[in-house]
């Protein structure tokens, strides 16, 4: 399974991709920016996109109506993950069509777990 | 010649004397005047007033002859004082007491004397008036009553003398203090006015215009509500006249926060205290006004800080925490054992780290009130074995085993999941840390009456005497050298308490016995509504956040004689039961779910299903003892012409009423839209318009009406007066209030003003006896 991480962080890039890949199973691919992680999907067509909410420029928010504005892209799941995770905060992700937020500090040893627990849920509906 | 003797009380008649302040003073013509009268009267050359100080006699006055003092050892008039009577001498050469004494010898060569005695109210002789000659002279009784009544006066002179003295003595202290008053008043930084009990404004201080931008002349005379925003300032005559009417305080003797408005427009967060004074000509009430904006602002800027840094900390943790997880892991390669260990060690730091970020933002927003909870009704059960499992793995780390003691009961709480779970969670986990390892912790449950306990037993050694006063606040760690606390934040119990305040219950502990300690909490439950079954009895549904409350209510529906009561707390519960129960009747109290009780209303009205229930809108104010009073609410609409809704509205309450066109009253003061409305709706109700409250009232009295239509603004402002008309009408109420929450607290308001759970019990009886009928 291909998942693609959009954070601006470098070391959680860095830590993503080793929990995704020596962790889970799944194959990953980074991109640093929103129209970085958007072009890249494009090309890449990935299962699941697990982006960052807060980052310059255009902020995980944007990129997700971006990503569910493109007919190519509109089905791909998007996970947030980050550390503005209040329950207000989370209802409002899910509302505007997230399909699952996982909360930083996170544990590079469950995150594929966590992924897994979000694509069941989103399979059942 | 002989001495006087010194009187037996001479150091009291001193005193006496020393509080006249008469000695060494001026001369004075009252006094003047008396010895000029005594002289003629006595037909005698000299006459004095003259008082006897400690060793001398000293004239006030002195007619005839320029004396000023004596020595006291060779003066007539001590032994007036000496005697306390008069002192009549003829002939002082024949009288031994005076035949050689120096004034009759030689100086003024005095030869007759006549002296009365000047007596205080006390009883106390100061001196004399006296009538001297230097011819032997008799004297006549005539001339001595004349005497005699010249000394009284000259006593009270003296008296008139010493009260002018103290008086003014008085209102130097009084204008002093006055100006130390005025003196507070002007420097004080907040600000002080003073109405009357109209609302006029009488005083201000000059923080005032400093706060408000007011000069004084600008606002003396003027109604105190122009310091006020919308709504209150169009409201506060009515709070005043409900206060003269009720006598229930809202904000006198409390303090309150409000919101100030000052001459610009612009209004600020203000805190109000109000007192009341009654003074002479009425009813003042005399407000304290404290500028709170700065604290707000500084609060705010607290606020922005701690969660800035929070969210700056978070994010190197979110790497640190990753990589070391990684490492530990083995995913990165295997590790010497030595090096495993100090990754561990760093690893389980960094967890403790994230949890104390978490935990100091947590108390920041229960401090700040802006925790975002959300209760629901959950069955406890559920929470709890949640809990155990949960908390399973963390305890096997440090070998104790969960057990849960004894069953779990059928329950429901009314709870935040979450935030229930954060609580237990803490307390299994402070149990698990101070147990000794292959010890059991406990779990166990008991119901009350009102409440259900939780309780978390461990057996460890049990919390230290000194610490079990300040267990539940920040920091609190019984010993911080324990290497076991080092687990915690210290911050755990706070939290906990504060959380489970929050939910309207109570956190405590004791020592178990056996050993060890006993933590719990207590939170109030309601029975459980079994949802798959529909019950065929009389069934009612009371939509009350605050159980204690619920379960009054609940008594007052029952004695109206519906056998089955159900309680929804929240909005989502109401929703829920009203989806799977008819109802004959439905309670709705406004304070439900901060302001969802007008949504909840139009969703019953728009479900054909549940169209016609009767709704009994109250409002309990969270008290105890709930001040509550009753409306039959068929609507609220935020419109005045919303001609759809209201036919809608209209016909159902002719369902209500079983009347085939109803009998309908429209309070609104604008002629054309009564017109409007008495057209359109002129299929189902005829209606009747009236322009305000006061042509209301007697219409009401006369006639019955089925239904009501008026706006929020005239039920506020008529209170009681109209509510006690309304009877089992049925009320279609207008309002344009911006939001639900707005629109809830001013109905809450103006119901809590009518005060009258009779009311609310004869509707609620009239409803059910109709439902049954």
């Amino acid at each position: 399974m291909k998942v693609l991480l959009i954070d601006d962080e470098e070391d959680i890039r860095s830590i993503g991709k080793l929990s995704l890949e020596a962790v889970g199973n799944f194959q990953a691919t980074l991109a640093a920016s929103a129209a970085e992680g958007i072009k890249s999907a494009l090309s890449d067509r990935p299962d699941l996109i697990l982006m960052d909410m807060m980052m310059p420029g255009v902020d995980g928010l944007a990129a997700l109506l971006e990503i569910r504005r493109t007919p190519a892209l509109e089905r791909v799941p998007v996970v947030f993950l980050t550390a503005k995770a209040q329950r207000s905060d989370v209802a409002r992700y899910l509302e505007m069509g997230a399909a699952g937020v996982i909360c930083k500090p996170f544990d590079p040893m469950t995150l594929p777990l966590e992924i897994q627990r979000v694509l069941a849920g989103v399979a059942k509906e | 010649m002989r001495v006087a003797r010194i009187p037996h009380n001479e150091q009291a008649r001193l005193r006496a004397l020393e509080q006249y302040a008469i000695l060494d003073t001026a001369s004075e013509t009252s006094f003047d005047a008396i010895t000029t009268l005594a002289a003629r009267i006595l037909e005698r050359p000299i006459a004095m007033v003259s008082i006897v100080d400690a060793d001398r006699q000293w004239c006030k006055s002195c007619f005839g002859m320029q004396l000023r003092q004596t020595p006291r050892d060779i003066s007539f008039c001590s032994h007036v004082v000496a005697d306390e009577g008069p002192l009549i001498v003829g002939d002082a050469a024949a009288d031994e007491r005076f035949s050689d004494n120096p004034l009759v010898l030689g100086g003024p060569r005095l030869r007759s004397y006549a002296g009365m005695p000047l007596v205080t109210t006390d009883g106390f002789v100061l001196g004399t008036l006296a009538a001297i000659d230097r011819e032997p002279r008799a004297v006549t009784d005539k001339q001595l009553g004349a005497l005699e009544l010249l000394a009284g006066q000259t006593v009270a002179l003296l008296d008139l003398r010493r009260q002018t003295r103290l008086l003014a003595g008085q209102s130097d202290a009084l204008a002093h203090r006055e100006l130390q008053l005025r003196a507070i008043l002007d420097t004080a930084v907040d600000a002080i006015i003073t109405i009357d009990k109209s609302g006029l404004i009488e005083a201000v201080n000059p923080a005032v215009e400093r706060l408000f931008g007011y000069s004084p002349p600008e606002l003396i005379g003027q109604n105190v509500s122009i310091l006020m925003p919308s709504p209150h300032r169009e409201r506060h005559d009515g709070y005043l006249s409900a206060y003269e009417r009720t006598g229930q305080r809202r904000v006198i003797g409390v303090g309150r926060e409000v919101l100030a408005r000052r001459k610009d427009g612009s209004s600020f967060p203000a805190d109000l205290a109000v007192s009341q004074l009654e003074l002479g000509e009425g009813r003042r009430f005399t407000g304290v006004i404290r500028d709170l904006s700065e604290r707000r602002r500084i609060e705010q800027l607290k606020d922005d800080f701690v969660s800035t840094v929070s969210h700056e900390l978070r994010t190197p943790l979110t790497s640190l925490r990753g990589s070391l997880g990684l490492v530990a892991s083995g995913v990165t390669g295997e590790l010497p054992p030595q090096a495993r260990a100090h990754i561990q060690m760093a690893l389980s730091n960094a967890k403790r780290l994230g949890r104390l970020i978490s935990d100091v933002l947590d108390l920041e927003k229960i401090r700040s009130g802006r925790l975002d909870s959300r209760r629901n009704v959950v069955r406890l059960s559920t929470l709890i074995e949640q809990a155990i499992a949960v908390n399973d793995a963390f305890a096997a780390s440090y070998q104790i085993r969960l057990e849960l003691d004894g069953d779990l009961p059928d329950v429901d709480v009314v709870v935040d999941e979450d935030r229930l779970n954060q609580v237990l969670s803490n307390l299994i986990a402070n149990a698990v840390t101070f147990s000794p390892a292959d010890w059991p912790v406990e779990v166990s449950v008991r119901v009350g009456a009102a409440r259900v306990r939780v309780s978390v037993r461990d057996y460890g050694p049990g919390v230290p005497e000194q610490f079990r006063a300040r267990i539940f606040q920040r920091f609190a760690q019984a010993d911080s050298s324990n290497r076991r606390s080092k687990a915690g934040t210290g911050l755990g119990l706070s939290i906990s308490k504060s959380l489970i305040e929050g939910m309207n219950g109570q956190i405590g502990f004791e020592a178990a016995e056996g050993g060890g300690t006993r933590f719990f909490i207590e939170l109030p439950w309601l029975p459980p509504v079994a949802l798959s079954e529909a019950s065929g009895a009389a069934l009612a549904l009371v939509c009350e956040p605050d159980l204690d409350v619920a379960h009054s209510l609940r008594a007052v529906v029952e004695q109206a004689a519906l056998s089955v009561v159900h309680v929804a707390p929240t909005e989502d519960r109401a929703r829920e039961l009203l989806a799977k129960f008819a109802y004959g009747l439905v309670v709705l109290d406004l304070e439900l779910a901060q302001g969802s009780a007008s949504s909840l209303i139009s969703g019953i009205r728009s479900n054909p299903a549940t169209r016609a229930v009767p709704i009994v809108v109250v409002s309990a104010g969270g008290a105890q003892t709930p001040d509550m009073a009753g409306l039959l609410v068929i609507d609220i609409l935020p419109q005045r012409i919303d001609v759809p809704r209201l036919l809608e509205a209209a016909r159902t309450a002719c369902v209500l009423t079983r009347t085939e066109r109803c009998r309908a009253l429209h309070i609104e003061s604008d002629g054309e839209v009564r017109q409007t409305l008495s057209t359109a709706l002129a299929e189902v109700c005829q209606l009747t318009g009236v322009e305000d409250v006061a042509h209301a009232l007697p219409v009401l009295s006369g006639q019955h009406f089925d239904l009501v239509l008026l706006d929020l603004e005239s039920l506020e402002s008529a209170g009681p007066a109209l509510l006690g008309k309304l009877g089992e009408a049925q009320v279609i109420l207008f309002s344009a209030a911006a939001s639900a929450q707005a629109l809830a607290s001013r109905m809450s308001r103006a119901l809590a003003e009518a005060h009258n759970d009779e009311a609310l019990l004869r509707s609620i009886v009239a409803l059910a006896r109709r439902g049954r009928a």
